[in-house]
């Protein structure tokens, strides 16, 4: 087979950000290749026959690249002149927690209007047009880690951009009409809280399973949404956000020395006790196993079922995890993907997994969405999966499959300098850090350890068809009555069947 | 080959010409396009940051290129080329085709039959189709006698073997996606996987097979109830959609209606498979670490095997111009939403950069949308604009979301003031730079991005021409005020455009406190 090689690249470069544009494209003549139509050589007959490189890979080390500036911050930074731009992540160690009563939400909204309320000196609609016009992106929220604030610019542009970000990082405005806008669009979205099933199963589920003390069993309402004033913002910003609480994640198109330098000199002086506070451990509710419903008339139900999970640094864990992936974290190919989507034709997306929490166990969750038809019928599949690994156990192939998988896919956690610096950062916010400093270097050692043994013990432990707890979202009516009217009856096959209320999404409380 | 130090020393002059302190209108990516002589299209962009490739391929067909009552088969498609293949799905090849056309003379049966049943819909005898299907005592034997040549099967079946391939040798990510357009599969591989994401695609370009048909219709059809029928504005947007496109083809749901979903037959899947996937309609894209030797010669070898191919039938039909505004109010379990479409030029056409820079003016922190109707006259609580370059036609969108208490009236009036300074008031060149600035800095994390480059490229080869993809920043740069009124004026003619309107259910609208 003869390839042709019809055009090459193109590129074009200007003088200034503007306009002057040069045009080059480049055509080439046909240009045969050694090798390429020689059919003679069989191809292999199946893929298992292909002989694969070894792909050897070091994972990158976090030592590498971390430092401590002198102010005492923590900074994971990664030179990489590939493009000329900078991106920085803040990290600031607070969560929800720590809200005070009736102010739900306060934590979010702190972080949001971190970046686009304005500062001490200038409005919030100047700071943003003199970001947009550099083209870059400087925008704050929070995540599992407590908040953070992003930076990403042109690398001509960084001190500019360090000083914008420091500018509202030590001294926020919290103006008065962006909050005000802010709790405008809040109550919008609380608005929502039931226009979808999708939205009530994650309300309903967080509310069955996390104690109102906990971050996920908190919900802001209108009352605590219209609490949250510009006072109460910059109290809770001079409180938690502050160096002692600090990490910094950077890449890109910077020399380490001078960047490093940049940032101490916008550290410094920056006074304040931190305050300490308690690793992150969620705190459950005792949940009965059983059928929990809500009401929701769409033509498909959603399923969740829940169970007990396990903590990451239990010795388990990556045993439980790769059980996990052959029973349904795999996607196409787990047995409950075979079972429910690909024989059945019952669901669409069919998954489960091991939650990994940085402190403190998780949860084991599972979800489909099928036809309010035939929910019960693919519900039955989940025992019965579970039934037939912990009384079959993995076979052989299964077990070379998913370690092989996690293997092989293991370089992958790297992408690239961003994702690196942020991984890096994340492991020294949960902890791993400092309780398996080798993680990665051992890792891939020790998936391969791991033995059909270990996979059935997991199994055997966590899958437990008696313990499921299982939230659905349906039509009840169409549920209830079934084709022979016996829907309930069979419902009750799983565990006692219990009718949660719908709630007003702007107070909590139950719909009459 | 040997083309290639020409190119590295025609960028190294390049930048040597810019000289210090200057910028590249956009980051330079750099694409190698080849031709098999089956003529099989295929683009190589190397990135050796980490060790690791996407290998990628777009059949050049979408929803645009079905017919009435074949509407969803694009995308049914896409699903069964998942199912395997000669050599992978099963134990025994010949059983398995066997019992596969033994089911298909079963389907026919019920199709005969389901026309006769259909019939009777027609006469108001059944409310439904499905209904009628499920209380025709003929019918139910039929399916009965259907799933026992389904469960014989199973005996010699390995369930989803094509994509535990993949998952055992380390795949990293991988998926397919159907447009109007066309229909692109992709698989993130561990770089020393080469080979196999050859031998896999070819394979089931070679040899599929669509065993698990109807299980996978019914999947599809869960889809469209997951993503469609079970949301609140779902079947308002499809009817907004089809209410704008008056003869496109873009007026039906790539997912397909819901008549036609549940009656594709594999007959119809196999006859589209032969026109579409042909070496001449099929882009191959390989983008990340690799030895592009390595890569022509293996894609002589594995893909040099597919046939030629047709040429395939032309999308004839084009949308006649609009000649009155359009209009859809309806209710759902939603905020108040209003929306606002108009026609214009698709991919690769001459407005298109300056349809970005529209778009772009009015979206963002610091866009019109967010300055004047969120924060100035805090109408709205959210709204943005975006413009679909279809190949075959184009749109702008503008959605706006109402704060509480507005009228959709009061928003409307505002929306179209805003337009209206578009084609009244040439933009300042500030606002302007503004934007050409985010494009170039939004090239270079292009640059960065191996995903966002791979897909940008797979989007645009897919739809016929992958330099667009390079053009379209460039392009945005020389954008000028006057062409901005230009277009604007054009476009936001009150005959080009469709309004819908969603209220919340049962919701008195409000009186708003300025028309009190």
């Amino acid at each position: 087979m003869m390839i042709r090689k019809q055009s090459v690249c193109t590129r074009t470069f200007g003088a200034s950000l503007s306009v002057v544009l040069v045009f080059a494209l480049m055509a080439a003549a046909v240009t045969p290749v050694r090798g390429m139509d020689d059919q003679t050589v069989p191809l292999p007959a199946h893929p298992n026959e292909i002989v694969f490189p070894e792909l050897v890979y070091n994972p990158p080390e976090a030592d590498s690249f971390r430092t401590v500036l002198p102010c005492g911050v923590p900074c994971y930074l990664m030179p990489s002149p590939i493009v000329p731009l900078v991106k920085m992540r803040i990290y600031v160690r607070v969560d929800s927690r720590l809200e005070p009563r009736g102010k739900t939400g306060l934590h979010g909204a702190a972080f949001q209007l971190l970046t686009s309320s304005g500062s001490g000196t200038r409005s919030a609609a100047e700071i943003e047009e003199e970001v947009d016009y550099l083209g870059a992106w400087l925008y704050s929220g929070t995540d599992g880690y407590g908040g953070r604030i992003d930076l990403d610019i042109l690398s001509k542009d960084i001190e500019t951009g360090l000083d914008i970000l420091f500018e509202v990082l030590r001294g926020p405005a919290y103006e008065d009409e962006r909050v005000s806008i802010w709790r405008e669009k809040k109550l919008n979205r609380l608005r929502e809280g039931n226009d979808t099933s999708q939205a009530v199963e994650r309300t309903e589920w967080r509310r069955l399973f996390y104690h109102p003390d906990d971050p996920m069993g908190r919900f802001p309402t209108r009352a605590s949404i219209e609490a949250i004033n510009g006072e109460a913002l910059k109290k809770w910003h001079s409180r938690w956000v502050k160096p002692g609480n600090f990490l910094v994640a950077a890449s890109g198109d910077f020399d380490r020395e001078k960047f490093s330098a940049g940032l101490e000199k916008r550290f410094s002086g920056w006074e304040g006790e931190t305050v300490p506070f308690d690793e992150p451990v969620h705190k459950y509710n005792v949940v009965r196993p059983g059928v929990y419903i809500v009401h929701k008339d769409f033509n498909q139900t959603r399923v969740k079922f829940t169970l007990p999970g396990l903590d990451r640094d239990d010795p388990g864990w990556l045993a439980a995890k790769m059980m996990m992936n052959l029973f349904g974290s795999s996607g196409m190919g787990s047995r409950l993907f075979n079972s429910i989507r690909s024989e059945e034709g019952l669901a669409y997306s069919v998954y489960s997994y091991l939650q990994e929490e940085s402190f403190g166990p998780g949860l084991l969750i599972g979800a489909f969405q099928t036809k309010v038809e035939s929910t019960i019928k693919a519900m039955a599949i989940v025992p019965d999966e579970m039934k037939k690994l912990k009384e079959g156990g993995v076979t052989p192939k299964e077990l070379e499959d998913i370690i092989n998988a996690e293997v092989e896919s293991f370089p992958a956690r790297f992408p690239d300098p961003a994702a690196i610096v942020r991984k890096f950062a994340n492991e020294e916010l949960s902890g791993r850090r400092e309780t398996d400093p080798a993680y990665h270097a051992l890792y891939r050692d020790r998936i391969r350890k791991l033995t059909a043994r270990d996979l059935n013990k997991a199994a055997a432990e966590l899958l437990s068809p008696d313990s499921l707890v299982w939230l659905v979202i349906a039509d009840t009516t169409a549920l209830f009555g079934g084709s022979d009217g016996n829907g309930r009856e069979l419902l009750a096959e799983f565990g006692p069947v219990t009718i949660l209320p719908l709630r007003d999404p702007l107070t909590g409380e139950p719909i009459e | 080959m040997e083309i290639r130090p020409v190119i590295r020393l025609l960028a190294l002059a390049l930048t040597i010409w810019l000289g210090a302190g200057t910028h590249p209108a956009r980051a330079a990516i750099e694409v190698k396009e080849y031709f098999l002589g089956n003529g099989l299209q295929i683009l190589l962009l190397e990135d050796h940051t980490a060790p690791r490739f996407m290998g990628a391929w777009a059949a050049k067909v979408g929803s645009a290129n079905e017919y009435p009552g074949a509407t969803g088969l694009t995308h049914l498609l896409e699903h069964m080329m998942f199912k395997g293949t000669h050599v992978l799905g099963t134990v025994d090849i010949e059983y398995d085709l066997e019992l596969i056309e033994a089911q298909e003379r079963q389907r026919n049966s019920m199709r005969e039959l389901s026309e006769e049943l259909r019939r009777c819909v027609r006469r108001g005898v059944y409310e439904s189709l499905a209904k009628a299907q499920e209380q025709s005592p003929e019918y139910q034997v039929m399916q009965a006698e259907f799933d026992e040549l389904v469960e014989a099967q199973k005996k010699t079946m390995v369930p989803n073997e094509f994509s535990r391939i993949y998952t055992s040798r380390g795949r990293l990510w991988g998926n397919a996606y159907t447009s109007n357009d066309y229909t692109a599969y992709f698989h993130v591989l561990p770089s020393n996987k080469l080979e196999l994401w050859f031998w896999m695609e070819s394979d089931r370009l070679l040899q599929p097979v669509f065993r698990e048909f109807y299980a996978e219709r019914a999947v599809v059809y869960e889809e469209r109830r997951l993503r469609t029928e079970s949301t609140p504005t779902g079947r308002h947007a499809e009817a907004l959609n089809s209410l704008f496109w008056q003869a496109h083809p873009y007026s039906w749901p790539v997912i397909g209606w819901p008549s036609d979903v549940s009656e594709l037959s594999l007959a119809q899947a196999t006859e589209f498979f032969d026109t579409y996937y042909a070496a001449n309609n099929v882009v191959l894209l390989l983008a990340g670490d690799f030895d592009p030797d390595r890569v022509l010669e293996l894609a002589g070898r594995y893909f040099g095997r597919l046939r030629p191919g047709n040429p395939v039938p032309p999308v004839i039909t084009m949308e006649p111009e609009q000649i009155g505004e359009k209009r859809y109010y309806g209710e759902a379990e939603n905020n108040t939403t209003l929306s606002f479409s108009y026609h214009c030029g698709g991919f690769g056409h001459v407005d298109g950069p300056v349809i970005r820079v529209i778009s772009a003016l009015l979206n963002g922190e610091t866009g019109r949308l967010e300055r004047n109707l969120v924060r100035g006259d805090r109408l709205a609580t959210r709204a943005y604009s975006y413009y679909l370059d279809g190949r075959y036609a184009g749109s702008f969108e503008l959605e706006v979301e109402a704060t509480d208490g507005v009228t959709p009236e009061r928003l409307e009036t505002a929306v179209l003031a805003l337009l209206e300074d578009l084609q009244t008031e040439p933009i300042g060149d500030r606002e302007l730079q503004k934007i050409k600035n985010n494009y170039l800095a939004n090239s270079y994390r292009k640059e960065g991005s191996l995903m966002w480059r791979a897909f940008t490229l797979l989007g645009a080869a897919g739809r016929g021409d992958w330099r667009e993809a390079l053009r379209a920043d460039e392009k945005v740069q020389l954008v000028t005020p006057g062409d901005v009124k230009r277009v604007a004026s054009k476009m936001f003619d009150k005959n080009n455009r469709t309004v819908g309107v969603i209220t919340r259910t049962g919701e008195t609208v409000p009186q708003d406190v300025a028309e009190e």
